[in-house]
């Protein structure tokens, strides 16, 4: 099995909270893991701290055999490790479907270049690919539209395409479901089934416990920045610590 | 259909812009009346500039006007060292202003906010203390330049039609440039910079360089203006580098309209205009002036380049 991230002895404080001690974790080629736990458990922190967004007290990340403790992270997004965020990051005064086209263009030619200078920004070129993303996240008709005018679930789809499109190694996913109906959730899981093809794993963070048991093949269970422990859904559900520590916090899991 | 509705917006606007100084000067017979229009018209060159980082970039420059100083600096010491064509000043001038917004660029592109506001003016002061004492050039009292940049044959730079040409010319190339450099695919990554920087790194953009490159092209574009100025003015002074010029070009620009494509034609023709004119019944004219600022601020969302939307018909207010 061959471990495409992995996590080593991470921690993170913030002055005196330690919001991740000793965290260990791998994601293998074509799974999918997802991290679970009450609020604070520090999943969000774990995800900036794989994004590069937040530099680990100690620890180290590694990415395909090697560190990446020193890159920052838009090198690490150059690399494929692509995060979406939980509370929608969008350019929001720019059309949704040149939200799209700067994804596409980040992924062809992230570094600045004299051809950027000389260039006009709307291609022919991405024209066809623009169209077919539009129309698979079903955003053709708000094309034209900003993304404050759209809605919570239209929102976080966009958000969606612009991370898968951008062709990533790895997906991490902060929550992508929070606050959508049950509908909608499905059809946003049948899209990123349908657009992420071959062996690309992802790193699922969600409150939606339905869903992670759903799509998840492996589960870490994180406790006030510890992972308290890590195995298949179905040992994950069965275990009395989880239980207990769910509990204590969460009344509906 | 919106396309050429913007080709034919930009011909009429830049036609407009150069065509009513020659208008006035022909009417009243004065033919120094141009000289107003040309410091117009380099204004509006130094504001097209600051508009590209400001509007485009979200970048909020309290020194700009340093690039002017060095643009007049670098075309004036040329010009007393008699090497007069336009295609050694003009290099000279680019690269001059693109080293200084570099080293600049480099020191305030680690800040945002009102730091980046105050360390873009107190880096700019630093070089209008140097100028200030550079009793070689003048020092406080600036420096006189007795020659102006040479072109062609048949040019003569002391005409007052051909010089006022050269301006107008150079002004719609600066022009151009900045429109064509804000539709590129690099002005809609420094757009998209401004708009989410967070995104634009999970994107995989380096947001640092991004935005170096809009400041160093911005500064050059100021640099042409200074080197336009230093010929019109036949003088280089340490005041154009000052905090409070860097001021003036900050409020042509939100006069304008911040972000708009011909904003900073606007607020430099309202701006230079209503100066000469107002100046001419009292020396306190920016008591006037000041208020007809708020209430264009107020009014007039995107400032007078909002207010020119509104007047063609069916027209949706663009950004």
């Amino acid at each position: 099995m061959s471990h495409i991230l992995k996590l080593e002895d991470i921690s993170v404080s913030f002055g005196g909270i330690h919001a991740l001690q000793g965290v260990n974790l791998q994601l293998d080629h074509g799974s999918i893991h997802a991290l679970i736990g009450p609020n604070g458990a520090g999943k969000t922190t774990l995800v900036s701290v794989l994004s590069g967004e937040l530099k680990p007290n100690g620890g180290t990340v590694h990415f395909d055999g090697r560190s990446v403790n020193g890159l920052s992270t838009h090198e690490r997004a150059r690399l494929g490790l692509t995060r979406t965020y939980q509370i929608t990051a969008l350019f929001q005064h720019i059309a949704v479907w040149e939200n799209i086209l700067l994804s596409l263009k980040a992924r062809d030619t992230p570094k600045v270049s004299v051809m950027q200078l000389l260039r006009a920004h709307a291609e022919r070129h991405y024209a066809g690919e623009l169209a077919e993303v539009l129309k698979d996240f079903g955003l053709e008709e708000k094309a034209g539209a900003l993304p404050s005018a759209l809605s919570h679930g239209d929102r976080r789809r966009l958000e969606l395409a612009m991370a898968i499109i951008s062709n990533p190694s790895i997906l991490l996913l902060d929550e992508p479901l929070a606050g959508l109906s049950t509908s909608d959730a499905a059809e946003l899981v049948a899209l990123i089934r349908k657009r992420l093809k071959g062996d690309v794993p992802i790193l699922l963070i969600e409150h939606d416990m339905d869903a992670v048991f759903d799509l998840a093949d492996e589960i870490t269970v994180l406790v006030d920045g510890r992972v308290l422990m890590t195995g298949t859904p179905e040992a994950v559900r069965n275990s009395a610590e989880v239980q207990a520590a769910y509990l204590s916090e969460e009344d509906d899991f | 259909m919106a396309g050429s509705y913007r080709m034919i917006e930009g011909v009429v606007v830049l036609a407009a812009m150069v065509a009513a100084g020659p208008v006035v000067a022909l009417l009243s017979g004065d033919v120094y009346q141009l000289a107003v229009f040309e410091r117009a018209l380099i204004y509006a060159v130094a504001a097209a500039s600051l508009n590209m980082i400001l509007g485009f970039g979200g970048m909020v420059s309290f020194g700009h006007a340093v690039y002017l100083g060095i643009g007049c600096y670098a075309t004036g010491i040329l010009a007393n060292a008699d090497i007069l064509p336009i295609w050694i000043q003009l290099p000279v001038v680019m690269a001059a202003s693109a080293l200084v917004a570099l080293f600049i660029g480099l020191i305030v592109l680690r800040t945002s906010g009102v730091y980046f506001i105050m360390i873009t003016l107190a880096l700019a002061q630093i070089f209008y203390y140097l100028a200030v004492s550079s009793s070689y050039f003048g020092g406080d009292d600036g420096m006189v330049i007795y020659e102006r940049t040479t072109l062609l044959w048949g040019y003569d730079p002391f005409d007052s039609w051909h010089f006022y040409f050269f301006v107008a010319g150079v002004t719609v190339l600066c022009m151009l440039l900045v429109n064509h450099l804000v539709r590129s695919d690099f002005g809609r990554r420094l757009v998209a910079c401004r708009e989410n920087p967070t995104r634009a790194t999970a994107l995989g953009f380096n947001v640092f360089a991004v935005r170096l490159v809009g400041f160093v092209l911005a500064g050059v574009i100021c640099g042409i203006a200074g080197f336009l100025l230093a010929n019109q003015a036949e003088f280089a002074t340490p005041g154009y580098a000052s905090w409070q010029r860097s001021g003036e070009l900050l409020v042509i620009v939100i006069l304008g309209g911040v972000g708009t494509r011909f904003g900073p034609v606007y607020g430099a023709f309202a701006f230079v205009l209503l100066e000469s004119v107002l100046a001419g019944y009292t020396t306190h004219w920016p008591i006037l002036f000041g208020p007809f600022l708020i209430c264009v601020v107020l009014f007039f969302h995107k400032g007078l380049a909002g207010f020119v939307d509104r007047l063609i018909p069916g027209r949706a207010r663009a950004g």
